[in-house]
């Protein structure tokens, strides 16, 4: 069945997006509602699970302009970009890694998961958010240095 | 560590990561699902489903107008059997009639007079010198015109004599072979041919009236049977129907769009899906109409078509600036006031909501080809064919690829195509007749458009297709 094929990971994308598991559940929702409207229209020129994952990236980012995602430019300026090794984040899992992506700002986030993971350019990013490319790629860089610095804080704190 | 690197491992781990999914998600979808409209039916089938059913159409009219058919082609065919028989039947009677030469002389006087008091008036007297013999007054005229050629040949004249006897055998034994010498029979048959032969070259009309009136009357009802002649002049024009009408219509219409993608992105085609909503249209007309037969028509005019479309666009961000000014007076422990004056402004931040009325026009000529039934007061008709767009334009604002509205006209056109081509066309119709001459008609249709309205620089394939009912009035002329 279509639904229990590629629910588990289009949950993962929702949460992604979403504030928390109430709004993911309302996007993965709304996704598969619009998934099975427009079924007919996929004309299998690509793979079926990218395109399902298309509709529910969109469908989240409705969610989030509902609400006025807010691209803030966090004053860092007093850090630099940490150094950091391959070792040191090589032993997160998926859920660590779930964890540090919820916890970046709204604008951070939603630029970080559309470049990083689903692997939009920023110029589409830029059409997609309403927004200039160079604010997507701003935010980019600031979102992978927040997130650096999260890994450095979880290495302190085992240490 | 590179960006790249980071950037990587964050994608390798979480592109495929599946998490749980919340107990009764599907529970919630499901009912959606379900009752999720279908939208119109034909949105399901594609152009090839449509060729194939206009071709069913096509082929069930082509099958009703060949059931016609039947009908009026053997009856072509007995007629002609019906003539060749005749001749023979004819040939007989002339036979018959070659053995009285007493009497064809005064017969043949006779024969400048009308056709049927002729008949009359020979029979009359055929009767009165050969009582017995009913036979004899059969067919006196083609026989009179046979003898007449018959003597002008002398040759044949000499061999009369032995011809005769045979003459009166078959006289009296109309189906019996008569026992002729060979000789005799060859003489038998060049002589038919040749009476014939002048029978069909003289006034075939009243003579073959004459002949089958004359054979009922003498119970050759066999033949009369097989010798139906039907006169040529009405031959195979019997349903042929010489009117024309006259057709004007108005139609309230409704588009039902169809939108395919091409290169635009998902958020865009639900965006414009979510700006943009059908509204009822019309189209008006006139046609002329041709009727083929009592049931074929062929229908052929000009149209003008316009489809309405509400467009919404949400315009987000907008900023509403208002300066506010306080005027206020302060009065100081002196005694003295002091007006201040505070100038302050205020800023809203909201959306504002743009609503316009899009039009999409078209001229179009339809070509319809319809069969009806029914009475003279109430008449029912099925039509069927193409109809060929002239020209089409839009009208109003849209939404382009950046999610911006801009306007749309005419001249300023670049999604959409000037000439859509050619759709199909079907309709229902029901006539009342309200005077004499002219009918109330109803009809709904729905026409299929097979191109898109878009070209080829639209991110999106769109089309159109319109289902209406034309109310109208029809004026039989030349009747």
């Amino acid at each position: 069945m279509l639904f229990e094929q590629y629910a588990g990971k289009m949950m993962s994308v929702c949460l992604r997006y979403a504030i928390d598991s109430m709004e993911a559940e309302d996007i993965m929702q709304d996704g598969f509602i619009k998934v099975f409207q427009y079924l007919h229209q996929f004309k299998f020129e690509g793979s079926f699970e990218g395109w399902i994952r298309r509709i529910i990236v969109n469908t989240a980012i409705r969610h989030l302009e509902k609400k006025k995602i807010q691209f803030k430019e966090i004053d860092e300026s007093g850090a630099n970009a940490p150094k950091l090794d391959p070792y040191a984040y090589s032993h997160l899992g998926q859920d660590d890694l779930m964890k540090l992506i919820n916890q970046l700002p709204e604008g951070y986030k939603v630029v970080f998961n559309l470049n990083v993971i689903e692997g939009y350019s920023h110029e589409e990013i830029a059409e997609m958010l309403h927004i200039q490319p160079g604010t997507s790629r701003s935010q980019l860089v600031k979102a992978r240095k927040m997130l650096q610095h999260q890994i450095l804080q979880l290495q302190k704190i085992a240490v | 560590m590179t960006d790249n690197q980071f950037d990587n491992f964050f994608r390798e781990k979480l592109i495929n990561h599946s998490a749980p999914v919340p107990e009764g998600l599907w529970e919630k979808i499901r009912p959606e699902k379900e009752k999720r409209p279908k939208g119109f039916f034909l949105r399901k089938i594609n152009g090839t489903g449509l060729l194939i059913a206009a071709l069913l159409v096509g082929s069930l009219m082509i099958g009703l107008l060949t059931y016609q058919h039947p009908a009026s082609v053997p009856a072509t065919e007995a007629a002609l059997n019906t003539s060749k028989t005749n001749a023979t039947t004819i040939d007989h009677s002339t036979n018959i009639i070659t053995g009285n030469n007493s009497t064809l002389t005064s017969r043949t006087k006779q024969s400048s007079l009308p056709t049927e008091v002729k008949s009359e008036i020979i029979e009359e007297k055929t009767i009165g010198s050969i009582p017995a013999k009913k036979e004899n007054s059969v067919t006196l005229l083609p026989a009179a015109n046979n003898v007449r050629s018959f003597e002008a040949n002398s040759s044949v004249t000499k061999k009369e004599v032995s011809f005769k006897p045979m003459i009166a055998h078959e006289q009296t034994q109309l189906t019996e072979v008569p026992e002729t010498t060979v000789e005799e029979n060859k003489y038998v048959s060049a002589n038919i041919a040749q009476a014939s032969l002048f029978y069909q070259s003289t006034s075939v009309n009243a003579a073959t009236g004459l002949v089958q009136k004359n054979l009922a009357d003498n119970g050759h009802s066999k033949f009369i049977k097989s010798s139906i002649i039907v006169c040529p002049t009405n031959r195979g024009r019997s349903n042929f129907n010489s009117d024309w009408s006259f057709e004007l219509f108005a139609s309230p219409d409704y588009g039902f769009k169809s939108v395919s993608n091409v290169s635009a992105s998902q958020q865009y085609l639900d965006k414009k899906d979510s700006t943009e909503s059908m509204q009822i249209g019309y189209s008006a007309g006139f046609r002329v109409v041709k009727p083929l037969n009592n049931n074929w028509l062929l229908k052929t005019g000009l149209q003008y078509s316009q489809i309405n479309q509400k467009f919404s666009y949400r315009n987000e961000n907008e900023i509403k600036t208002t300066t506010v000014i306080t005027t206020r007076s302060i009065i100081r422990s002196p005694g003295d006031t002091v007006l201040v004056t505070d100038t302050s402004t205020l800023q809203q931040i909201g959306y504002s909501v743009k609503t316009i009325r899009n039009h999409y026009r078209s001229f179009d000529i339809p070509l319809t080809l319809g069969y009806q039934f029914g009475n003279e007061d109430l008449t029912i008709g099925i039509n069927g064919g193409v109809i060929f767009n002239i020209t089409s334009w839009y009208q109003g604002e849209l939404l382009d690829t950046s999610l911006t509205s801009v306007p749309m006209s005419k001249i300023s056109n670049s999604y959409y195509r000037s000439n859509i081509g050619m759709g199909l066309y079907t309709s229902i119709s029901v006539l009342k007749r309200i005077s004499e001459n002219t009918h109330l008609f109803f009809e709904p249709y729905f026409r299929y458009n097979l191109s898109n309205m878009t070209n080829t620089a639209s991110p999106y394939n769109q089309r159109f297709q319109v289902g209406g009912l034309a109310i109208g009035l029809r004026f039989d002329l030349n009747r």
